[in-house]
């Protein structure tokens, strides 16, 4: 009300302070520990302690770490005043993971509070029960979950689905079962204010289920417009999800045409999954691919003309055409009831596109690119350019969704190009971001206008941003052939006028670029801030520059005979250009294009005598490529004619490969060397040369060059001559060693010397494609629009691509299967619940699990209670799924979870776990065993993944296991405790029930989403792109006697295969952990 | 979803931090933003508002000096962080009135309280300000002396929100005033790009409707203008029904209770604006004889207000000396930026800018030249031409009163040399 009164209170004296600040809590924050705590929290009075917990709150978000008043708070819990209580559970929730034991004691109040009459106090409760991160009480949570998600008040409600998200994240699979059931039930809740939160929480448990959605599809979208927005873009995210699993994609969306790159991992996926089951007829919905990602594109894209209005699923090879078939005849019938799903969705969403919430507008505005035939997309481009003025904040990420749209979809944005038109008050990754769009939306039509903006950017005083815009001029040019001379001529005067000033900075600084290692100490050891400020400008200058002689070369690489009259400007003017960088660049062109077109071939011996000259003054890297340069020429005019020519270039060469082999830079001396013993042939014609004639000739050509260039003062020409030729006459060590070489080539004769000249030309001489000018900002689409992994460019943990296509089966709208699976999932998690108990029996800690084993199994029975009375419907397909789940033969049971996984995934770096460290030695003499006791668990498998475990489970088991059979048998004997040395796959129900479990119980250490402590064992800067990590995984190995097991995480961050990876323990010599090598594929990462 | 939130102070002081799951995210993070944003890759504290450190994505967006900074280990929508953040710090900016670092100290009690209920288990829960209001209420003198009196200091509600209750989740049933009353605000910005010969390159308005709503009961409030047409872009708040919208170009809506957003709005392709600066350079011999002169070019009607033209110039400026014939000019030093504060424009004069710069030596020119911005305020016009028409009530039975304003301000409004 008073903010300037308020704002001054720190300032003024502490009189003034009081008088303005009567009441506010300023005192409390600037002095928390005014006052004793303690007393103040015994207090009788409200007042009282809720001053001392405002104190406390005051040093807790000054970074002290006040938990030792824990128990005194917690007694507090009880308090009648709600603003005791609320100050004590911000307190608590802080506070309660550091002090378990503690946290406990007020578990008895939070019940009491769930049944208070006011709503505010029993969603506060429980909010505050679930923020307790104790595992102990989760089974007590999951139960006021389950009361307040029936809660008369939608607020409560909302607070049972929040407190769902809490409990996922402290554990995710911990009576995940129970909870999958809870989000479900408030997803169908009818306040849109629970829905929202429901549909965070059914993301965050089962977000693999989407099956379930089925019935309530349309309901929800039509609630959608109701959901507070938050909620929006999560439900969003579920509908689309839905839609592709159910429908797959319209063959016209611009996604699919596009942007394949999104699944194309996952049907790899799919590829290994089918492998695994092969007769599993019930598994039709997971639709198998064929070898690769490539095979697929084609499917798609022929399949994309064959069919007229939806495509159908990824088929037709490998699984075969019956699986397709069965889709195609499938697809005319469900056309209609497509339409309405997916027009449903589509309609639902329009109005969202004006939604004030940024999030809400790009989320929408996915769906429509997903799912909207191309003509339709135009709807969701004003929407987004509007975001970029109405939410400034929003700007870089919208900008970076815009753009892999426009990469995707050139045309999409081509008209709006004034609205990416950069604002003075743009920040550099924001500009970066537009100048890439409005390169690549860029048409004949707009790029006047666009170039005329481009002129203005380049006379910005951000010098790195105009350096920017030369580059995105270039490509411009590179793009549309009909502007490529205009901006030929706008660079050339770029790259050569900027020497005004470049000039005076170049005087300034020329002395210290003598030594680069001499600037660069005095760099560090002196930061004098004003030679560094013109260092700075000086560099950002000479970045313009460098990137407009980068985009000439790309141009004039592309057409170098239409482009014959700049090249030869440029080379008249090449003087001008004084930045090394540069300048390299322009002596590179002179050796590429020497004998193209009509007027530069006469200009190179000339150019070349100049460069000769002046070589000892040029920077390094300008002298590599003047060696470069003279060597590629030499080759070249071998076969010219021209005597004259050829003695001349040879001449230049001769004397230039001298100077370079005395420089005092080492890759300057390698080079000449290098390039001495390549071009062996040709120094032979020189031989006949006299001594004399060579050097004056040298002299004359140096005057020449001198008097053609203009440049150059004849003194110091004449200076530099001598003394190379001094050493040539001393006889030098590398002079000796090449004449002996040339000596035996002359002997030789022929074969070794053309053999040479060849190489050296096809090293030299090859044809180079035409550069790609960087894009300014690295964006692919490779994930999902609206994503974190798209802003980030990486795989974030957690992120999902789109399910599989039509992976929802196509037959009514009662979703079998995933039931099915859902169930199957939970005989699986109970089972292993019971296994965890028995094989943990020993452990202190046991009575406290023990009871939550008990309650979860009560819990799970109230559950079944409550399933039957909610669906009875449900109940017939329960029974006959469980009926069916045993049946089951047990090689389908990894390949279900192995999808599970793969939905649920982490991260998509290849995750090979090896368990157990310490292995008794018996079980390493059989080389059966040794596969056995490493097992696989996979967080996301792609490509890579699946070749690494074939191979895997090729080298480590001669015998002929399937993979499938590797990791049912690796499970099953990491946690069976029988010794023996032949363990047949027995197939009584004993066996069966523990093997799924540990098989679970690995995947459940995955797909947590609570990362255990890793510890690194290898940089991947150290492993040559592979990185190891550790960590102790919670399960006990049988093998050790300390009974730990250690994880080892493999991951790939090169681009390359890395071959042969092998793991031994070194403390027992004679036990390799793994004797077998594996290969891992690059991965995504 | 988000795990936890940090308010920074202008010095990069954690002020506050929220934890809401997850893992407690350490404080050590904000050391590592803080050096991100101070390190030179980014010049003027501008990060990119998404960041990967190695062990969170960061979102951050920054208010009046304050960072709000967000943490997540996982994949979520950044947008749906980000524009959290934003509904963050308007809400509290619209509590404390106003966002600094003493506001935020003084009242930590309350933010804490308002950060609790708007994010419960890492998903925005409660973020409507009116519905907040009814659950916490802001801190004002009158509630702070009655707590100086009394003693008691609670700022909480101890009864629901009504529109918890209620169908619709921003409006309560049964809400009552005893003056029925509603105001609507025009305020627009104008964006322009002037190019060196005064040619606009691009000009445009973007305007948002804020209503200050106090009505009994269940109003259908419906709002039409008389050239909705002119409108490129349009977005609502979520009370706006989009069908009638599309179908009537009239904005039909239950207003929440209290002061919101209504739409926000951009009209394009403005051919005129209502001031000129003209901005001349001229060299000899290392010297910038700098002249900028400035006028009314359309008159819009109304007096324009509190002109200020900021002149930035480039580093390789070594002195500024300049001098207005009207108004005020100030030199910045370390961002060489010279701010001329011209006020109105007086009836008797044209203000000018006149005066020299020192180039570097050895220049005889500049290499590049400074945009120049242009800021202003137009009370009661709006550029864009938007009129509305008329304002109906439905569904109520009383008359309320009911109140327009405009304001025009200069947006982006440049000025390139």
């Amino acid at each position: 009300m008073f903010p300037q009164l308020a704002s001054t209170a720190d300032t003024l004296t502490k009189v003034s302070s009081l008088v303005s600040g009567v009441g506010t809590d300023a005192h409390i924050y600037d002095d928390p520990e005014d006052g004793n705590i303690p007393t103040l929290l015994a207090s009788k009075y409200d007042a009282e302690k809720a001053q001392g917990m405002k104190r406390l709150i005051a040093l807790m978000s000054q970074g002290q770490d006040v938990s030792n008043f824990f128990p005194q708070v917690v007694k507090n819990v009880a308090s009648q005043s709600l603003e005791v209580k609320k100050l004590v559970y911000i307190y608590l929730v802080h506070y309660a993971e550091q002090r378990p034991d503690e946290a406990l004691l007020s578990i008895n109040t939070f019940q009491r509070d769930l049944s208070d009459i006011n709503p505010l106090v029993r969603a506060w409760a429980l909010r505050s029960m679930s923020g307790i991160r104790v595992r102990v009480v989760v089974p007590l949570v999951v139960i006021a979950v389950s009361k307040c998600a029936r809660d008369p008040s939608p607020y409560v409600r909302r607070s049972a689905a929040n407190a769902i998200l809490k409990l996922t994240a402290l554990d995710h699979e911990l009576q995940r079962d129970r909870l999958e059931e809870l989000a479900f039930l408030l997803l169908s809740d009818s306040s849109a204010a629970v829905v929202g939160a429901a549909a965070a929480a059914f993301m965050a448990v089962c977000p693999e289920h989407l099956s379930l959605l089925g019935p309530r599809f349309r309901k929800l979208c039509e609630l959608l417009s109701d959901v507070e927005e938050w909620g929006q873009v999560v439900l969003m995210d579920i509908l689309i999800r839905y839609v592709v699993a159910r429908y797959g994609l319209p063959s016209n969306s611009a996604a699919l045409t596009n942007s394949w790159s999104q699944w194309t991992p996952k049907h790899v996926n799919l590829n290994s999954a089918s492998s695994l089951d092969k007769d599993d007829i019930s598994h039709q919905t997971f639709i198998v691919t064929g070898k690769g990602a490539d095979e697929d594109r084609e499917t798609i894209a022929t399949q994309t003309l064959l069919h007229t209005k939806y495509h159908n699923a990824y088929g037709s090879n490998s699984r075969g055409k019956a699986v397709a078939d069965s889709y195609q005849s499938a697809s005319s019938e469900e056309a209609y009831e497509d339409n309405r799903d997916v027009r449903s969705l589509l309609q639902c969403t329009l109005p969202l596109l004006s939604s004030r919430n940024s999030g809400v507008v790009v989320a929408a505005s996915a769906i429509h690119w997903m799912l909207a035939a191309k003509q339709e997309i135009k709807i969701i481009i004003k929407p987004l350019l509007f975001l970029l003025r109405s939410s400034p904040d929003s700007q870089y990420v919208v900008l970076s969704n815009i753009a892999m749209l426009v990469e995707a979809m050139p045309d999409l944005f081509e008209n709006q190009y004034e609205d990416l038109f950069i604002r003075a008050s743009d920040a550099d990754h924001v500009r970066a971001l537009k100048l890439d769009i409005l390169v690549s939306i860029a048409t004949e039509s707009s790029i006047s206008a666009i170039l005329q903006e481009f002129q203005a950017y380049v006379r910005d005083p951000n010098r790195e941003f105009a350096a920017q815009t030369v580059n995105a001029i270039g490509r411009c040019a590179l793009r549309l052939t009909s502007i490529t001379s205009d901006c030929m001529k706008g660079l050339l005067m770029l790259a050569t006028n900027h020497q005004n000033n470049l000039h005076v900075m170049d005087e300034t600084n020329r002395e210290e670029n003598l030594s680069d290692r001499y600037k660069v100490l005095q760099k560090s050891s002196k930061p004098n801030a004003k030679k560094g400020e013109i260092e700075d400008k000086y560099s950002k200058e000479a970045m313009v520059v460098t990137e407009a002689v980068l985009a000439i070369s790309a141009i004039i690489q592309k057409d170098p005979v239409g482009q014959e009259k700049e090249f030869a400007w440029l080379i008249h003017k090449m003087d001008l250009i004084r930045v090394p960088a540069a300048r390299a660049v322009v002596i590179w062109m002179v050796g590429e294009h020497s004998s193209v077109g009509t007027h530069v071939p006469g200009m190179v011996p000339v150019v070349l005598r100049y460069l000769a000259a002046s070589f000892t003054r040029e920077s390094d890297e300008t002298k590599l490529q003047i060696l470069n340069t003279t060597a590629k020429v030499a080759l070249r005019s071998q076969a010219t004619t021209d005597k004259q020519l050829l003695q001349t270039v040879l001449l230049v060469l001769e004397y230039v490969l001298n100077l370079g082999i005395h420089d005092s830079n080492y890759d300057i001396r390698d080079r000449a060397c290098m390039l001495r013993r390549l071009l062996i042939c040709l120094p032979r014609h020189i031989s006949d040369v006299d001594r004399m004639d060579y050097a004056l000739s040298l002299t004359e050509s140096t005057n020449g060059s001198v008097d053609l260039i203009g440049k150059m003062s004849i003194d110091k020409g004449k200076k530099t001559l001598p003394e190379p030729m001094d050493t040539h006459l001393d006889g030098d060590p590398y002079y000796h060693d090449v004449s002996t070489y040339s000596f035996c080539s002359c002997t030789g004769k022929g074969e070794c010397s053309n053999v040479l000249t060849e190489l050296a030309k096809s090293i030299l001489l090859f044809p180079k494609p035409v550069p790609v000018l960087p894009t300014l900002s690295a964006v692919s689409s490779r994930f999902l629009l609206g994503s974190m992994s798209h802003i980030v460019q990486h795989t974030a943990p957690g992120y999902r691509p789109l399910p599989d296509l039509r992976s929802i089966p196509e037959g009514g709208s009662s979703p079998n299967m995933s039931i099915m699976d859902t169930l199957q999932f939970k005989s699986a998690s109970r089972q292993n619940d019971k296994f965890a108990e028995d094989s943990q029996s020993t452990s202190n800690d046991v009575e406290e699990e023990n009871s939550i084993r008990s309650y979860s199994a009560e819990s799970g029975d109230e559950e079944n209670n409550y399933r039957d009375e909610e669906y009875s419907d449900g109940s017939s397909y329960r029974s006959r799924s469980e009926a069916s789940s045993e049946d089951e033969p047990q090689s389908i049971k990894p390949a279900r979870r192995k999808n599970f996984s793969g939905q649920s995934g982490l991260n998509s770096a290849v995750t090979l776990e090896i368990e157990t460290v310490h292995i008794a030695s018996k079980y390493e003499k059989s080389s059966s065993k040794l596969g056995a006791l490493i097992s696989l668990s996979d967080s996301e498998m792609g490509i890579s993944e699946t070749l690494a475990q074939e191979e895997l489970s090729k080298n480590m088991n001669n015998t002929s296991l399937s993979v499938s059979g590797l990791t049912s048998k690796v499970d099953l004997e990491s946690w069976l405790q029988s010794s023996s040395s032949n363990p047949p796959v027995s197939e009584s129900n004993l066996d069966e029930r523990h093997e799924v479990p540990s098989g679970y119980q690995m995947l459940s250490v995955k797909a947590d989403n609570i990362e255990p402590k890793k510890y690194k064992l290898l940089d991947f800067t150290n492993g040559a792109g592979l990185e190891v990590e550790y960590y102790f995984s919670r399960t006990t190995s049988i093998y050790s006697q300390s009974m730990a097991c250690v994880r080892l995480l493999f991951h790939n961050r090169s681009s390359e295969t890395l071959l042969g990876v092998t793991v031994m323990a070194l403390d027992s010599p004679d036990s390799v952990l793994e004797p077998s090598t594996s290969n891992l594929k690059a991965s995504s990462l | 979803m988000l795990q936890c939130i940090f308010i920074l102070s202008d010095s990069g002081e954690v002020m506050l931090e929220k934890q809401w799951m997850g893992k407690r995210v350490d404080r050590s993070i904000c050391t590592w933003f803080w050096t991100q944003a101070r390190s030179s890759n980014y010049d003027e504290h501008s990060v990119p508002s998404v960041l990967a450190s190695p062990t969170y994505y960061l979102m951050n967006i920054v208010r009046d000096g304050i960072t709000f900074l967000a943490c997540t280990e996982s994949e979520m929508p950044p947008l749906l962080g980000i524009e959290f953040l934003c509904r963050v710090a308007d809400v509290l900016a619209d509590y404390l009135g106003g966002i600094n670092e003493d506001l935020i100290k003084d009242n930590f009690v309350i933010v804490y309280e308002v950060l609790d209920e708007m994010m419960d288990g890492g998903f925005p829960s409660t973020t409507e300000p009116n519905v907040l209001k009814e659950l916490i209420a802001p801190p004002n003198l009158v509630s702070r002396v009655l707590s100086v009196v009394t003693g008691a200091s609670s700022s909480l509600n101890n009864t629901l929100p009504l529109a918890m209750g209620s169908k619709v989740p921003w409006r309560g049933d049964g809400i009552k005033h005893s003056n029925n009353e509603i105001y609507f605000d025009l305020v627009e910005e104008m964006d322009a790009v002037l190019n060196r010969d005064g040619f606009l390159i691009k000009g445009e308005v973007y305007g948002e409707i804020h209503a200050n709503c106090r009505l009994s009961g269940m109003p259908e409030v419906s709002l039409s203008f008389s050239n909705p047409a002119i409108l490129n872009d349009i977005s609502f708040h979520p009370c706006v029904r989009y069908k009638v919208w599309e179908s009537n170009r009239v904005l039909s809506f239950l207003p929440p209770d209290g002061a919101f957003k209504l739409t926000s709005y951009r009209v394009k392709g403005l051919k005129s604006t209502p001031v000129y600066v003209r901005p001349q350079l001229t060299f000899s011999e290392g010297i910038c004889h700098v002249n900028v002169m400035l006028g009314i070019r359309n008159d819009p009607g109304k007096p324009v207000d509190s002109i200020v033209v900021q002149l930035p110039w480039p580093s390789t400026i070594t002195s500024v000396d300049l001098t207005a014939n009207h108004g005020t000019v100030t030199q910045n030093h370390g961002t060489k930026v010279s701010t001329w504060s011209v006020g109105r424009i007086p009836r008797d004069k044209s203000p000018c800018l006149t005066g020299t710069l020192k180039l570097q030596p050895g220049l005889t020119k500049l290499p590049h030249y400074p945009t120049l911005l242009v800021g202003f305020k137009i009370m009661g016009a709006t550029l864009s031409g938007l009129k509305v028409d008329k304002m109906d009530l439905q569904g109520e039975s009383y008359r309320p009163h009911k109140g327009f304003r405009a304001v025009t301000r200069a947006g982006n409004y440049e000025i390139r040399t």
